[in-house]
């Protein structure tokens, strides 16, 4: 409960603070920024087929929904929640949609694997939450147009990433200082830590998710279920978008837990073989924690900046 | 320590930045307009995906239904097609190896059917030669991912008063450079027409 008002007072402040958007329709950003980012060799044809896939889905989903407002049948609504599940799957391997925040928290942090799919999953639902709530608050309740209900989306983007970058600034502060309350690694003889509170404790890797960097990263709604949820309105047929909303996180969490599974695993490996080879991986944790926080504060903030142009 | 920091980069990278990932659908044709042997311009054709053109049609016009008239048009153009002059219109196009920078183009039009919008315009190519062999590529790209482009299946390319020069074209792949991932592959449309002098 603590969580979900939580998560009421962070959109609600997200919505009150973001700026006036002010993009482009078309382009969906403001113009163009003045430099180059990083670079991964993509010339193999990955994001073209990655990219007319989701074309496809987005063609049936659209005339789906105008046969369910044309008195559709039970057969249409199928048809949409399961292209939605596969539409938010392939979606959500593109960049964005947290899947940094999540590789990055488990660099830092020890944890399960099942602490990967369960911050995954809680991020895309509430990103689901988060585009259905714009939607409810500022297309039907107060009536705002289209492009500006998409472009106030950007705006929460950018608050989103600006209070990660701010969560992650704290963990990085806290890894160098070696104070905080996420040093959940066994403790040395020589430990300075004080003993931690028994729930935080636990037996091994019981690991308590950061709810804040949850939230945070989950304020974002995602434009395509933002631009679903409009399409539904338009055609009348506003449950079944709210249906292929939350089925699309779904699909999104399958793919965001993916990746919080394979860098728990990554870095459970990288330590074992640490331990292997006989160096001492107490101290080595201490510096993945630091590294997993950085790359948390490097990511958000160039994403702060992205976002930031585009409103 | 290096290892880690090596780790920490490739799987950030693996999932790096921006609102990229498409949220827009184009389909994309062109026609080249010939004068006197030389090609004088490129109508462009975009055709957005149903839900964009959703959108559009509810925001830019000032009916529930039915076609655009010359309003609507208008408002089409200065609120949802103007702006995209700061991203050269989306065109990427060389003659003979260079690339022409698209500034202005000229006779934007628009319509809505079967469900969905369409807009055409005009990109002007300055300086093409009237003789000798001649190469031209084209097309539709935003190297952010925001929109996808791509070329219709059928009739992606057309011609106007082309007689005698023997253009012929095909979809070819080609690499171009983004700012957040790199280069990628894409398609575009390479004719060749022209006699050797």
């Amino acid at each position: 409960m603590t969580a979900l008002r939580a998560l009421i007072v962070a959109l609600l402040l997200a919505l009150a603070l973001a700026p006036a958007a002010s993009a482009d329709s078309i382009t969906g950003r403001g113009a163009p920024p003045e430099s180059a980012g990083a670079s991964l060799p993509f010339a193999n044809g990955f994001m073209m087929r990655l990219a007319a896939a989701q074309k496809r889905l987005n063609d049936t989903i659209s005339a789906e929904f105008r046969s369910v407002r044309d008195g559709g049948s039970r057969m249409a609504i199928l048809v949409i929640l399961g292209l939605s599940f596969l539409y938010g799957a392939l979606h959500a391997v593109g960049p964005g949609h947290g899947k940094a925040v999540v590789a990055s928290y488990f660099v830092a942090n020890r944890a399960r694997w099942t602490a990967g799919i369960v911050m995954g999953s809680m991020i895309s639902l509430i990103q689901g939450v988060s585009a259905i709530a714009m939607v409810g608050l500022l297309a039907i309740l107060l009536q705002w147009r289209q492009f500006e209900v998409l472009n106030r989306a950007a705006s929460v983007e950018f608050v989103s990433y600006a209070l990660i970058a701010l969560l992650g600034a704290v963990m990085l502060f806290r890894a160098l200082t070696g104070r905080g309350h996420h040093h959940d690694h066994e403790h040395h003889e020589h430990s300075p830590h004080p003993p931690l509170p028994s729930g935080e404790r636990g037996k091994g890797s019981t690991h308590r998710l950061d709810l804040k960097l949850v939230i945070a990263a989950g304020l974002t709604p995602c434009a395509s279920a933002i631009i679903i949820l409009l399409f539904a309105l338009a055609n009348d047929a506003l449950g079944v978008g709210i249906a292929a909303v939350a089925v699309l996180s779904l699909g999104m969490a399958l793919t965001v837990s993916t990746i919080g599974v394979a860098s728990v695993l990554g870095r459970h490996t990288l330590l074992r073989v640490l331990d292997a080879v006989g160096v001492k991986s107490h101290r080595f944790e201490q510096s993945l924690a630091a590294v997993g926080a950085f790359c948390i504060v490097a990511v958000s903030s160039l994403l702060m900046l992205g976002a930031w142009y585009r409103i | 320590m290096r290892r880690g920091v090596a780790a920490a980069a490739a799987l950030m990278l693996s999932a790096m930045p921006a609102a990229a990932h498409p949220h827009v659908f184009i389909d994309y044709a062109v026609v080249l307009q010939f004068d006197g042997g030389a090609l004088k311009s490129v109508r462009m054709t975009w055709t957005f995906d149903e839900m964009y053109s959703s959108m559009l049609f509810q925001d830019y016009t000032s009916h529930p239904r039915g076609p655009l008239s010359a309003a609507d048009v208008s408002q089409l153009r200065k609120g949802a097609f103007e702006d995209t002059a700061d991203y050269h219109y989306f065109v990427d196009v060389t003659l003979n190896g260079k690339p022409v920078e698209v500034k202005k183009v000229t006779d934007f039009a628009a319509k809505f059917e079967r469900h969905r919008m369409t807009y055409s315009f005009t990109v002007p190519i300055p300086d093409a030669p009237a003789s000798g062999k001649s190469a031209l590529e084209i097309a539709a790209f935003d190297n952010e991912f925001y929109i996808d482009f791509e070329l219709v299946d059928k009739d992606a390319v057309g011609f106007e008063n082309s007689e005698g020069l023997g253009v012929s074209c095909a979809p070819k792949k080609a690499r171009k450079d983004t700012p957040v991932i790199g280069a990628v592959d894409t398609i575009v449309m390479a004719c060749n027409w022209g006699q050797a002098s």
